[in-house]
């Protein structure tokens, strides 16, 4: 394993401010069972280092897949050299100097899923797939396991060494209906960061037989008239809210570069005082970031607090350029991209109302699922987000009365949660290792969610 | 690559003494620089040379596949891998093999040979100019600011090798040049914003100057843009969004793929008037040097160009070898891959919609009630097998009697594709645009459901 002297030794001879590298071993397995035929079935191995350079201000990234310290060393000469050609137009960028870091996670499980043969994988998903097609309607299931093995080692010139690894590992489902002429779908997934005893532990024919049942159902379903109404968003949907109203436009890359509503708005009150936002690295159900990729052990962030614009998420570099600390939300995607400010688990910390009483007390709206969304984008600079529902209830008297079609939701982040009235108690968050979030062509992986959270006056559209 | 090169031959070559009985490689080496732009200036920079190799074998029917971005070491070890993640896979009663026996290639050209060969600071030269025109417009007229917030330029040069144990061998050069950028501007007090992006396989700077020129120019009419009140209003999409929006919501429903596995609403339509009359889409691979032109596809099938619809009637669907022989028709070069190892799925080269005749002052000077849409967000999430269509337009004009009156921000559009480009299409431009992978003119769309204050 390469050592941080060799990045010592680099900074000295090129006269550079700053060299870190990041190194990373990857093992992902995927099962594709396309209507009972397995499309797919696939390993990837791969492995390298990425390394950043910071030269009088300017920075230069490059990187390698071979790890010996010949090929590490011409990826820092390749990230100098590009750094000084750009140096012209650079912005000067400082970093948050700190003491040197050391340390070492590994996620937990009981079952290596690396340990389980592929017969078995195949087995499981054979079985939803014959479950799913036996209701009535359904026309097509792609069902798939994922599994991935991502160990990252991060070294500098500051002799930082921090290690960590994660096991992940999921089912997802994507289900056609064609009923009397007309399709749905619909997509859901369960995964989490552990091993096999997660598969094991669920029970999937279950899983698959509800969502083939609703799949079904919403084929059949009429559409929410476009309009304002009042909202009870459950879990998953406040989860995808608050990435995309809060989550993106707090990252302090975007804050640094002009680019985020929220600049300048510290200390200001952005959302009802019911509302405190966290981004934490270790949650129950999300994703495991114990350290970012700059090495920076993850704390727990609380970007808005009581409605009020707490703080934003930072690198070492936006820290020292926004004047703030770092907060571990530096990542990558893999060791090939540059370090961007990533949101990692974000979530609406919960209150004291029911999900009942919430919809009960409303008494007139939409209740607002998240089985079978997919996701949601925002527009930082001009302040509109948006997500999308799965099949969802339109509330007449307090009850969920009638299905419809999954729904588009559109808010402005400065207004959107000002407009919050009643925070659930019941906090829960999911992650996935089919996805996660993307940022300037880099996924990663993310966890949201909340309590069931009620909005008044929230634009649904997309019927 | 030339090493690579040979240890890949080497390697099929040696499949069928591990128990394969085909092998199929598809291997991409790239050479990439970045920069990344905020607050007019670079962030960060970035170059990179990496390999993504992608095997798949097969026998009896079995069908797996290994990724890898290195061929270090024992090539014999990542066979013994194929090998074994092929028995562990169940039979597909479907599978036909690997291609065999192709046609020669045309002569498409995807390379530039001038952007890769432009110095880091030729290209940050590049980038400087293309952020300057953008601002220029707004400083001309006025603005107290402007300034390039957030941005990115990258040109990339790969090699594409695809060999399968049937004799295809098939190599091409290919490059890849995308920017966009986002400019802030404000003017009296109030800020507005607008982003663009150049995405083709060559560096056109005159091009890409024209339409930074333009974005700029476009900017400061999104001065105060609000929510509107929700309704039924005309659409006119320009041709960024008529591309987002066809890429998402109806190019998959032309996949072989998903016209066989039931997840089409194209399935059984072939040669029906599905769509409105004044509507022709072809898969085109050879638009000069769009970001899906390509010889062959991703399984070294040659590409063509051919109509999907031609006036309104589906005239085609796109094939890969596989989804070919089972349907027993010839590929048709549409064979992709989402990575190295994943199998060839259809879909699109580049996906051209004709242009028309008319313009969008001719269909704003016609409209009683109506958004002019320039930029959109979430329209991903548009559903291909059910058409349902949905995006929130965060960059929008208000049309009354004829006239533009206001900007429009945070209003969601909703509808069907299929009803959109029926009954629904009441114009198309001649204003052809090319984005990426798609070719579009704008699109005049007949009331569609508006979701706002």
């Amino acid at each position: 394993m390469l050592d941080p002297g060799i990045l010592v030794t680099l900074r000295d001879e090129l006269g550079a401010d700053f060299i870190d590298a990041r190194v990373q071993r990857y093992y992902s397995e995927l099962v594709v069972l396309d209507n009972g035929v397995v499309r797919e079935l696939s390993i990837n191995s791969n492995q390298g280092i990425g390394v950043r350079v910071i030269v009088k201000g300017a920075v230069g990234y490059s990187s390698t897949n071979s790890l010996e310290e010949a090929g590490v060393k011409e990826a820092v000469l390749r990230a100098y050299r590009v750094a000084k050609a750009s140096s012209k137009h650079s912005i000067q960028v400082d970093f948050y100097r700190r003491p040197t870091l050391k340390g070492k996670a590994s996620s937990r499980f009981n079952v290596d899923p690396e340990d389980v043969d592929f017969s078995e994988k195949i087995e499981l998903l054979k079985s939803m797939d014959s479950v799913a097609r036996s209701v009535k309607g359904v026309a097509s299931v792609i069902l798939r396991y994922g599994y991935e093995a991502d160990r990252r080692v991060y070294i500098s010139s500051n002799g930082d060494h921090v290690e960590y690894s994660k096991k992940m590992l999921g089912v997802s489902a994507r289900l056609v209906a064609h009923v009397e002429g007309t399709y749905e779908t619909l997509y859901d997934q369960e995964s989490g960061v552990a091993g096999w005893e997660l598969i094991k532990g669920l029970k999937w024919d279950d899983w698959i037989s509800e969502r083939a049942r609703l799949v079904v159902d919403t084929a059949r379903a009429g559409h929410a008239k476009p309009g304002k109404y009042d909202i009870v968003l459950d879990n998953d949907m406040v989860g995808l809210m608050l990435h995309e109203a809060f989550g993106h436009a707090s990252e302090g890359d975007t804050v640094l570069a002009g680019g985020s509503v929220l600049r300048g708005k510290i200390g200001g009150r952005v959302a009802s005082e019911l509302v405190t936002i966290a981004d934490e690295g270790l949650v129950d159900g999300g994703d495991f970031v114990p350290y970012d990729d700059e090495g920076t052990p993850k704390r727990k962030v609380h970007v808005v607090k009581n409605g009020v614009l707490t703080e934003f998420l930072h690198s070492i570099i936006t820290a020292k350029l926004l004047d703030g600390e770092p907060t571990g939300n530096a990542r990558v995607m893999s060791y090939r991209y540059p370090v961007l400010v990533r949101q990692t688990n974000t979530y609406m910390e919960p209150l004291d109302w029911g999900a009942e009483e919430m919809i009960r007390d409303m008494r007139r709206g939409l209740y607002v699922k998240g089985l079978g969304a997919l996701g949601g984008e925002v527009n930082p600079l001009t302040g509109a987000f948006t997500f999308t529902s799965g099949p969802s209830y339109i509330v007449e008297n307090g009850e969920p009365a009638k299905l419809v079609k999954g729904v588009m939701l559109s808010g402005l982040i400065l207004e959107t949660l000002k407009s919050v009235d009643a925070v659930g108690k019941d906090l829960l968050v999911r992650t996935s290792v089919f996805g996660g979030c993307g940022k300037d062509g880099q996924t990663v992986r993310v966890g949201d969610g909340g309590p069931h959270v009620r909005v008044r006056g929230f634009i649904i559209g997309g019927g | 690559m030339v090493k690579t090169l040979s240890k890949l031959e080497q390697l099929v070559r040696r499949a069928v003494t591990k128990g394969l009985a085909e092998v199929e490689v598809y291997a991409v080496h790239t050479i990439s620089k970045q920069f990344s732009v905020a607050s007019d200036m670079i962030i960060d920079s970035v170059v990179s040379e990496d390999y993504d190799i992608g095997l798949r074998g097969a026998f009896n029917k079995r069908i797996g596949g290994v990724r890898t971005n290195t061929l270090d070491g024992d090539v014999d070890k990542i066979l013994e891998k194929l090998y074994s993640v092929t028995k562990s896979s169940p039979e597909d009663p479907y599978w036909s093999g690997f291609p065999v026996e192709l046609r020669e290639t045309k002569q498409v050209s995807c390379y530039d040979d001038k952007v890769a060969a432009m110095s880091e600071e030729e290209l940050v030269e590049v980038l400087e100019q293309a952020m300057d025109a953008f601002k220029e417009p707004p400083l001309r007229s006025g603005a107290e600011k402007a300034s390039v917030v957030e941005g990115s330029f990258s040109v990339r040069e790969s090699r594409i090798v695809v060999i399968n144990s049937h004799g295809v061998e098939r190599s091409v050069r290919c490059s890849n040049v995308v920017l966009w950028l986002s400019l802030s501007t404000m003017k009296g007090g109030a800020i507005a914003d607008k982003t663009f992006a150049y995405w083709k396989r060559k560096l056109d700077i005159k091009e890409l100057e024209d339409k930074a020129l333009r974005n700029g120019e476009l900017a400061l009419l999104f001065l105060n843009a609000s929510p509107i009140e929700s309704g039924n209003y005309d659409l006119v999409l320009v041709p960024e969004t008529v591309g987002e929006i066809l890429t998402y919501s109806l190019a998959p429903a032309f996949s072989a793929l998903n016209i066989l596995e039931n997840r089409s609403p194209l399935k059984g339509r072939l040669g029906e008037l599905v769509f409105n009359e004044d509507l022709t889409i072809s898969d085109d691979p050879s638009i000069e040097m769009a970001a899906g032109t390509a010889p062959f596809d991703d399984e070294g099938v040659p590409t063509t160009t051919k109509p999907v619809v031609e006036k309104g009637v589906v005239k085609s669907i796109l094939h890969s070898y596989y989804t070919a022989r089972r349907m027993n028709t010839a590929p048709t070069g549409n064979g992709f891959r989402q990575y190295p190892a994943a199998p060839p799925t259809p879909r699109f080269t580049n996906m051209l919609v004709n242009p028309g005749q008319g313009s969008l002052e001719d269909f704003v000077r016609d409209i009683s009630k109506g958004i002019v849409v320039h930029e959109i967000i979430g329209y991903w999430m548009s559903d291909p097998v059910t058409g349902s269509t949905k995006a929130t337009v965060t960059h929008g004009l208000l049309v009354e009697r004829g006239k533009v009156v206001k900007p429009v921000k945070g209003v969601v559009i909703g509808g069907n594709i299929y009803e959109w480009l029926s009954k629904g299409l009441l114009g198309v431009g001649k204003d052809l645009e090319i984005i990426g992978p798609a070719a579009a003119p704008s699109l005049w769309i007949k009331e569609v459901g508006v979701a706002g204050k």
